[in-house]
């Protein structure tokens, strides 16, 4: 599988958000014969927090997405059902994620109009992931498919030792 | 539509989800089609090569009853 891979730069307005533009559309297989239905945009959230990536409502109208089956979700509001369905969502670097499971729900956040989609962990754990700051106060992330492994450099390598110590006595 | 479906799926979950556990079964008008490793070939299989209409067919993980989880979300979904 070749790399595709994308950075960009955040400001805080005034808190930091991973955002970054996407498309999405109706399930299409890139291996296969059929037509590439067309790609509409939206804002894409990037969350660890998220098993799941989520489609706001709003886009599941717009794409007019049909569920394959429902499922309960956990958010901060308490338990609630959700509609699951397939889609694909297109990132930038030419990185392409098909047929890959959608939760519909109310994705947070965000000053404009732009639906919002929610990139949880099913995405994020296809690849690698980094995030830094510099010194200008900008965040840079960065996304690339496939993953080349754990050793970054600059990074200690993972250690048994990794237990937080604490400085004093702990009541 | 795609609840009855699932009352159909729910009926056989148990009988399912023993021999197929975690595996993903295709279901349309009440016939079990399938069982598939990932969603991804569960649903090919129902737009490609049989031509099932999307709103018309189930794509479910199979796990027995006490088995199952909610998704969860620990930020912005509301």
């Amino acid at each position: 599988m070749e790399m595709s891979a994308f950075s960009k730069l955040i400001k805080p307005k005034p808190f930091y958000v991973l955002e970054s533009e996407i498309g999405i559309s109706l399930p299409w297989n890139p291996q296969g014969s059929g037509e590439r239905p067309p790609a509409i945009p939206a804002i894409g959230i990037w969350d660890t927090g998220a098993t799941h990536t989520v489609f706001d409502y709003s886009l599941i109208e717009k794409l007019g997405l049909k569920a394959v089956d429902r499922t309960s979700v956990n958010t901060s509001k308490g338990r609630q059902d959700a509609g699951i369905y397939v889609a694909n969502v297109y990132l930038s670097g030419n990185i392409i994620i098909d047929l890959i499971r959608i939760i519909d729900g109310v994705v947070l956040g965000g000053d404009d109009e732009t639906g919002k989609v929610l990139i949880g962990m099913d995405i994020i754990s296809k690849g690698d992931f980094f995030l830094s700051t510099n010194s200008q106060g900008q965040m840079k992330f960065s996304f690339r498919i496939p993953s080349l492994g754990h050793d970054f450099p600059h990074l200690p390598p993972v250690s048994p030792d990794s237990v937080v110590r604490f400085p004093g006595p702990r009541n | 539509m795609i609840e009855a479906l699932l009352d159909f799926y729910k009926e056989k979950q148990v009988e399912i989800a023993k021999k197929h556990q975690g595996e993903f079964v295709l279901i349309h008008s009440s016939k079990v089609i399938g069982f598939y490793p990932g969603v991804r070939e569960a649903y090919l299989d129902a737009v490609e090569e049989r031509n099932f209409e999307p709103g018309h067919f189930l794509i479910r993980q199979c796990v027995l009853p006490e088995d199952e989880v909610p998704l969860t979300f620990y930020s912005r979904l509301g």
